[in-house]
C-alpha cells in the first residue's frame, strides 16, 4: 500500500497507520507526504497497481478537473472519504483587550501594501484603531505560521486571498500570480512574527512574551491547548466553536479528504491487488477515529456533524465511488 | 265605452316623457321601480355599453400581450431580473470564476432573442479554484433542481477548460431566448496582440521604462505644479 498527499494531513494519517500496524491489522505502508498537488497528480497517473499510489490524503476536495483526469486513468473507481475539518483561529493574550476583527481589517493590518486611489502604497498602519476605530488603541503585532508549514498555506489561501476577493484594486489584476503576490505579501517592518516548528511550544512561549495587542493565527486544537495563556477571538463576527465549524458558519475552515482507488481494494473474497485498503477505510471512518472524542479529533481534527459522519461512513464501507 | 282619442294624447305624452326621463335617469330609476319594464330599458343599454367596452379592452389586452410576446424584455428589465435568486447565484458563481457581464443582446422580431455576454476579467489562483468548487457544492445543496444543475454545468465547463492549461474561455454567451443555451469562445492563453493593443502595450512599456530610470531623489525634489493663473 502506498499513501501520498498533504503534509498537513500527514500526522493524522500516521496516527491511523500506527493504530492499525500496532494491532497487526496491516503491514506498514509506504508513505510520501509531499503536498496535496503532487499527491493527487501521482495518484491519478495510472490505475496499474504498484505503479501509482493507492491512497491520497488531501487538504481540500479533489477538483472536478482532477477527478475527470483520475476517471480517465482509473475508470469510475475513486472512493472519497471526508475525515473532518481543520480550522485556523485568531488568539490574543488572555489579559488583552477584546478584539472583534473582520477579515478586511485583519488583511489591512498585515499586508505590505494597501490600495489607495487605484495605486498601492506601503502599509504604515501602526495601531489596531488606525485600521478600524472600534479596535483597541494597541500596536499591531501578528504572529503567523512560518513558511513551509501546512497552516501557512491555509492562512494565505483562506485568510489573505479570501480578503482580496472583496478588494477592487486587487480584483482588477488579471494575472493570477501577480494578484496573489500583491495579496499575500506581508509587511516587513517587524510587526509580523513567524512561528516555526514545534509550533505549539513556540507559539506558547511567544504569546507569553508578547506585548499587548498581539494577535496570533493558530489551528484551533493548538489554541485550545493553551487557553491558560490565550483566548480565542471571534473573527468576522463568528466565534469558532465545534458547532460553528461543523456547520461552516465559521468560514476559516478547510475540509480534509482521503481518496482511495476502489479497483485496488480487496473484496470480501480476498480478490484485489492491495492488502489493507479495506481495513484502512474502515479505520478512517470509525467513530473512535473521527467522532467527537476520536483520537484524530484529540490531535486537532474538527469533527463533521453526526449525520455527515454517518453518511461518509456508509458510503465508504459500501465502497461507493465519487459521483460528481 | 272607447276612450276619446283626445284623452289618449296626454297619456302617450306622459309615457314618452317617462321614457326620456328614464333614459336620462338610468339605472337609478330602474332600481326604484324594478318591475317597470320601461324603466328597465336604460339599464339594459348601459350593460350593453359596458360589455362592448370591456370586450374592446379585452381585445386590446390580447393584442398587447401578443405584441409583448414577440418583443423580448428590455435589457434593463433583464439586468434587474438577473438579480433574482437563481440569476444572481449564477452571476455570482461566474464572478468567482473570473467573468463579468459585458453585454446584453436583445433581438426584436417574430422569434425574439435575448443573450448575456460575459468576458474573462481575471485568471483564477489555486485558492480561487478551491473556493469556487466549495461554492458550487454549496449551491448544489441549496438548489438541487435541473436549472441549478445546468447553471453549475456552465461554471464547471469554464473551470474545466481554464484549469486544463493552454486554453481559456475568453467569452461566454448565455442565451435565454428563443432557446436557452451557452456558447464558449475558447482561445489560447497566450494570444498575439492586435495592432492597436500592441501599440498601447509598447507605449505603456516605454512610459514604465522612463519612470523607472528617474532617480527617486529627483522625483522628491521636483516642485509641485502650481495651478494655472488667469
Amino acid at each position: 500500500m502506498v499513501i501520498v498527499g498533504s503534509t498537513f494531513l500527514a500526522p493524522y494519517i500516521q496516527s491511523v497507520i500506527e493504530n492499525l500496524v500496532t494491532r497487526k491489522v496491516i503491514a506498514p505502508p509506504k508513505t510520501e507526504f509531499a503536498g496535496t498537488g503532487r499527491g493527487v497528480s501521482d495518484f491519478c497517473r495510472t490505475r496499474e497497481p504498484y505503479a501509482a499510489p493507492d491512497v491520497v490524503a488531501m487538504s481540500r476536495r479533489m477538483r472536478q478537473a482532477e477527478l475527470d483526469l483520475c476517471r480517465d486513468h482509473n475508470g469510475d473507481e475513486v472512493i472519497e472519504i471526508q475525515l473532518g475539518l481543520s480550522a485556523l483561529v485568531l488568539v490574543a493574550r488572555r489579559d488583552d483587550a477584546d478584539f472583534n476583527l473582520s477579515l478586511p481589517d485583519f488583511w489591512r493590518a498585515v499586508v505590505a501594501e494597501l490600495p489607495r486611489d487605484v495605486e498601492f502604497v506601503p502599509n504604515r498602519l501602526a495601531a489596531w484603531n488606525a485600521v478600524e476605530e472600534a479596535l483597541p488603541p494597541l500596536p499591531i503585532r501578528v504572529l503567523i505560521p512560518a513558511p513551509g508549514l501546512g497552516s501557512r498555506g491555509f492562512f494565505e489561501d483562506r485568510f489573505l486571498e479570501a480578503a482580496c476577493r472583496g478588494i477592487f484594486e486587487i480584483k482588477t489584476i488579471f494575472v493570477a500570480s501577480e494578484r496573489v503576490k500583491q495579496c499575500i505579501t506581508l509587511r516587513r517592518d517587524g510587526r509580523i512574527g513567524e512561528i516555526g516548528i514545534p509550533f505549539a511550544k513556540n507559539l506558547r512561549e511567544a504569546m507569553i512574551a508578547a506585548p499587548k495587542g498581539t494577535v496570533a493565527v493558530a489551528p484551533l486544537n493548538m489554541a485550545k491547548e493553551m487557553l491558560d495563556v490565550v483566548k480565542v477571538l471571534p473573527f468576522d463576527g463568528v466565534t469558532p466553536t465545534q458547532e460553528s465549524i461543523a456547520n461552516r458558519e465559521y468560514a476559516f475552515v478547510r475540509p480534509l479528504f482521503v481518496y482511495v482507488k476502489r479497483a485496488n481494494v480487496k473484496n470480501y473474497n480476498g480478490e484485489g491487488p492491495v492488502r489493507g485498503l479495506r481495513e484502512l477505510i474502515t479505520e478512517l471512518t470509525r467513530e473512535r477515529t473521527i467522532g467527537p472524542s476520536g483520537y484524530l479529533v484529540k490531535e486537532g481534527l474538527e469533527p463533521l456533524t453526526t449525520a455527515k459522519r454517518q453518511a461518509v461512513r456508509n458510503a465508504a464501507l459500501k465502497l461507493e465511488t465519487v459521483e460528481r | 265605452m272607447r276612450p276619446n282619442s283626445r284623452m289618449l294624447r296626454p297619456a302617450a305624452a306622459l309615457r314618452m316623457a317617462t321614457l326620456l326621463i328614464g333614459l336620462a335617469a338610468g339605472p337609478a330609476l330602474a332600481q326604484q321601480n324594478p318591475n317597470d319594464l320601461v324603466n328597465d330599458r336604460p339599464s339594459a343599454l348601459g350593460t350593453a355599453w359596458a360589455l362592448t367596452m370591456s370586450s374592446l379592452s379585452w381585445v386590446g389586452d390580447i393584442a398587447g400581450a401578443a405584441i409583448s410576446y414577440v418583443t423580448p424584455p428590455s435589457p434593463g428589465s433583464l439586468a434587474a431580473s438577473s438579480k433574482d435568486e437563481d440569476g444572481s447565484e449564477l452571476f455570482r458563481l461566474l464572478g468567482l470564476a473570473g467573468y463579468k457581464l459585458k453585454e446584453i443582446d436583445s433581438d426584436v422580431g417574430i422569434i425574439p432573442g435575448v443573450s448575456f455576454k460575459f468576458a474573462i476579467v481575471r485568471e483564477l489562483s489555486e485558492a480561487d479554484y478551491d473556493y469556487l468548487d466549495e461554492q458550487i457544492e454549496l449551491f448544489q445543496i441549496r438548489r438541487p433542481g435541473m436549472v441549478g444543475e445546468l447553471q453549475r454545468a456552465i461554471v464547471r465547463t469554464i473551470v474545466a477548460i481554464n484549469s486544463a492549461g493552454g486554453m481559456q474561455v475568453s467569452d461566454l454567451k448565455l442565451k435565454v431566448l428563443p432557446l436557452p443555451g451557452a456558447s464558449f469562445t475558447v482561445t489560447p492563453n497566450a494570444t498575439v496582440l492586435g495592432e492597436e493593443a500592441s501599440m498601447i502595450m509598447r507605449a505603456i512599456q516605454r512610459v514604465d521604462r522612463r519612470v523607472r530610470t528617474i532617480p527617486s531623489a529627483e522625483v522628491k525634489a521636483a516642485p509641485a505644479t502650481s495651478p494655472p493663473t488667469r
